[in-house]
């Protein structure tokens, strides 16, 4: 089952040298990019894309957050302008005044020391939706029976909710608010804020953040600030990336609390919200105009938070009167808790935790200092479409670069792998630039991801293609194997049927004690070129041939065998002598030659009642005749006998030539394999070695007699190959029978 | 291996040196096939200078014997001359002139195709 699974991948990756499978995973990994980044416009996703996009295509997305938070840390904002100053309900605030919530007089009296100094606007992240139940007339409430003076001396002082009222009167303040998702005791269907006009676009509740609920504070407060605003951020896993300018609640459109707190230090009455087809352009009060993303949000550039350690101030400061007064005269004053366990600590996106009041702080310094960072809407396009060109020129490319290889399908096409690496680092190093520069989000790393993952694939065609160019070859080698292990065997099997066609002096001569004769045939190459045959024709003609075919292996030993056999049977059959034999041989052979090659041969007939000797000797060596009394003779070929070996001149008419052997007389034929074995200085053994040999032995039996020379030029060769066939015929004729 | 033509009158005489044997007949063979091709009948006759040839085995005998059919076919005019005492040897067992002409020498040779 695996196994086929296994190969079902194989097959697809293999086919179409790994194009097709390359080619959908880049689809299909595009479109997943595309998906994971819908929450631009999230109220007009279906549920379902947004889900599959989500699921598919978080890998993508954590690595476009990791790259852009990335970004932001290698180049972190430097602070240029200092508008905002954060009056911090710290630790010591708590330990002076008591703990949280404050009763409002307090809260009150800070606001009044803040307001003696002149900012430009007083913030508060501060909810206070319930009736502070410090009030000395709910205290009154609270006392035990009997205290009627104290209880009407009591509720004749002012509550401290009115007391704040007046504060929040008395100057530019802003109250903040929680958008809230579901309901609670504490929160209302709306709160008041000034109105928000957009101009230049459909609705744009279509795009803007809507939250049914909210937890604002009470409303007399309400009333009492000069403005109100959402505090809310969206966190992404505890991390702030991006804060909203615009909002809505209940579908009505609400500001941030930055862009609030810059219409009320302008004085501002309203904040324009610019819409275009896609949805909001920018959001803009006063002089300035922000451009956002399509649902009204911003990215932040944050700072780093110790670089704006010195526009913290604690509360007790300012209640004792003790900051200088540029701290807070003209400034943006931010009041929030940042005792910890009592605030919100999000994470910002260079990784440290900050109180929230921070980051409101950081979105209204950046768009002083000018960093609005954008994500174009036209920027994940362009990604695509950079990523889908380079993707499918990669796919196009990679493949042929394997195949027009030298030696195709023997190593990996290396070069584009780092052309592709080159190419990710430049786009990366351009998205730090367009970052820094032109504060523009560009991501390059699903470009990166994408191309690994369809280089990986082609990697792995290019795998697979070599693994089965390697398998075709290790199965056409054992193919060849195999079939020189045929050819061998059958070369063997030739071996062994010419071995067998040729004739074993002991089986056949075993009671012939008129002659002693026996034989070598040792070939070079298993197969030999070289022949020898000897029969008994009648009671008394013993014949006998020894040739050398011009040639080795297959064809020779094939043609030897033939011209064995044909010189057989027309010695048997024809009853004219060898010359007729070597006659009608040549004519014969010379019909069913193919290969033009020719033999030479000795063919004769020994009488072995007389020992008369006829010899025909066709462009062989000639035989020796060793004589009883140890005379050596070679018998050469007449002048009118003999002639050239068979198959060399059509017709010729060969003359046999006649000797008379004397009882125990040796004749010796042999084949040049003999005389011109070689050693590896390339000195053959020579007819005089020969000779000498012979004069050695000649008082051996036949069989001694051919052991002792085979010996002796074993030792003359040695260690060299031999380069040809070598034959050994001896026949000695012993008519009074062997001793 | 080597084969060098020189012209001599009107015969091209082609100096062979080298042994000719089982390892060397193919390239023997292959390289005599041009003058063996432009052998024919009314071209200038082939001599082969065999002074340079120390040995030949039957392969090489079987590789001058199909190249005088060749010539023989098409007419042309081919020898042999200068045969070393090995060779002149060989040639001898196998009444090998009955195949191919031989001459002592050189000039003979040239005198004779001419």
């Amino acid at each position: 089952m695996i196994r086929k699974s296994l190969d079902f991948l194989q097959r697809i990756f293999f086919a179409g040298q790994g194009r097709p499978a390359a080619l959908l995973i880049l689809g299909w990994l595009l479109l997943i990019n595309v998906l994971s980044e819908v929450d631009w416009s999230a109220n007009q996703q279906p549920a379902a894309m947004q889900k599959v996009g989500d699921f598919l295509g978080s890998p993508l997305r954590a690595g476009r957050q990791a790259l852009f938070d990335g970004y932001q840390r290698l180049h972190p904002r430097q602070r240029r302008s200092a508008p905002v100053t954060i009056v911090a309900i710290d630790e010591a605030s708590l330990k002076q005044i008591g703990q949280w919530p404050w009763p409002r007089n307090r809260t009150a009296a800070l606001i009044n020391a803040i307001a003696s100094q002149q900012p430009a606007a007083i913030g508060l992240d501060i909810y206070m939706p319930e009736e502070d139940q410090t009030s000395p007339a709910r205290v009154a409430d609270n006392l035990p029976n009997g205290n009627t003076d104290l209880a009407a001396a009591l509720r004749r002082l002012p509550s401290h909710d009115a007391q704040l009222t007046s504060a929040l009167r008395g100057a530019p303040t802003v109250l903040g608010a929680a958008g809230f998702d579901f309901q609670t005791l504490s929160t209302s269907a709306g709160f008041r804020t000034v109105p928000l006009q957009s101009s230049g676009g459909p609705d744009p509740l279509l795009h803007v953040r809507n939250y049914p609920w909210v937890l604002a504070s009470l409303p007399e407060l309400q009333a009492a600030a000069t403005g109100q605003a959402l505090l809310t951020v969206e966190l992404q896993s505890g991390v702030v990336r991006r804060m909203p300018m615009v909002m809505a609640v209940n579908g009505h459109l609400v500001p941030g609390f930055g862009i609030e707190m810059l219409r009320v230090a302008t004085g501002s009455p309203a904040i324009q919200v610019a819409l275009n087809s896609r949805g909001v352009k920018s959001v803009e009060v006063a002089d300035l105009s922000v451009p956002t993303q399509s649902n009204g949000e911003i990215w932040l550039h944050f700072a780093e938070a110790r670089s704006g350690a010195a526009r913290y101030v604690s509360a007790t400061a300012i209640l004792a009167g003790k900051v200088a007064p540029d701290l807070l005269a003209g400034k943006l004053v931010m009041v929030g808790l940042t005792g910890a366990g009592l605030s919100d600590q999000p994470t910002t996106a260079l990784g440290e935790r900050v109180p929230g009041i921070e980051i409101q702080a950081q979105s209204v310094e950046a768009l002083f200092d000018g960093r609005m960072i954008l994500r174009p809407w036209w920027m994940r396009w362009l990604e695509t479409l950079l990523t889908a060109t380079i993707g499918a020129l990669l796919i196009w490319f990679m493949p042929r670069a394997q195949a027009s290889r030298a030696v195709p399908s023997q190593t990996l096409p290396l070069a584009s792998v780092w052309l592709t690496l080159s190419l990710n680092l430049t786009l990366g190093a351009a998205g730090f630039a367009a970052f820094i520069y032109g504060g523009q989000l560009f991501d390059p790393s699903a470009n990166f991801v994408i191309l690994a993952v369809v280089m990986g694939s082609l990697l792995l065609s290019a795998m697979i293609q070599i693994s089965r160019h390697n398998e075709a070859l290790a199965r056409e080698q054992q193919l060849m194997r195999e079939a020189a292990a045929v050819a061998a065997g059958e070369r063997s099997a030739a071996w062994r049927i010419q071995l067998g066609s040729l004739p074993k002096a002991e089986q056949l001569l075993l009671k012939e004690s008129r002659v002693d004769l026996a034989t070598l045939l040792e070939p070079v190459k298993d197969v030999g070129g070289d022949l020898y045959d000897f029969f008994m024709i009648d009671a008394r003609r013993l014949g006998f041939v020894i040739g050398d075919v011009s040639g080795k292996g297959l064809p020779a030993s094939l043609f030897m065998a033939v011209t064995q056999t044909l010189t057989r049977t027309i010695a048997k059959h024809v009853d004219a002598g060898p010359a007729a034999v070597a006659e009608l041989a040549n004519a014969e052979l010379a019909s069913m030659n193919p290969e033009a090659l020719f033999v030479t041969l000795l063919v004769g007939v020994l009488d072995v009642e007389s020992g008369q000797l006829t010899l025909v000797n066709a462009g062989h060596d000639g035989p020796w005749l060793i004589r009883k009394n140890g005379s050596l003779e070679h018998l050469e070929s007449p002048p009118d006998a003999g002639g050239p070996p068979l198959c060399m001149v059509d017709d010729f008419a060969y003359g046999a030539q006649q000797a008379q052997l004397e009882p125990g007389d040796t004749l010796v034929m042999y084949t040049d394999g003999i005389t011109e074995a070689m050693n590896a200085e390339h000195e053959i053994y020579g007819g005089e070695r020969l000779e000498g040999a012979l004069q050695d032995t000649r008082t051996l039996t036949a069989r001694d007699m051919i052991e002792r020379i085979r010996v002796d030029v074993g030792k003359h060769v040695g260690g060299a190959e031999p380069s040809d066939d070598m034959t050994l015929l001896v026949i000695r004729w012993t008519p009074g029978g062997q001793d | 291996m080597e084969l060098v033509e020189k012209l001599n009158g009107v015969v091209k005489v082609v100096t062979v040196t080298g042994r000719i044997d089982q390892a060397s007949a193919a390239a023997f063979q292959e390289k005599l096939a041009p003058w063996l091709a432009q052998s024919k009948a009314g071209e200038a006759p082939v001599l082969l200078d065999f002074s340079g040839v120390d040995y030949i085995s039957s392969v090489g005998l079987r590789v001058l014997m199909l190249a005088a059919k060749q010539v023989k076919a098409q007419q042309g005019k081919i020898a042999i001359a200068a045969l070393t005492p090995v060779v002149t040897e060989v040639f001898q067992i196998s009444r090998f002139h009955l195949v191919f002409p031989v001459h002592p020498d050189v000039a003979t040779a040239v005198a004779s195709l001419s």
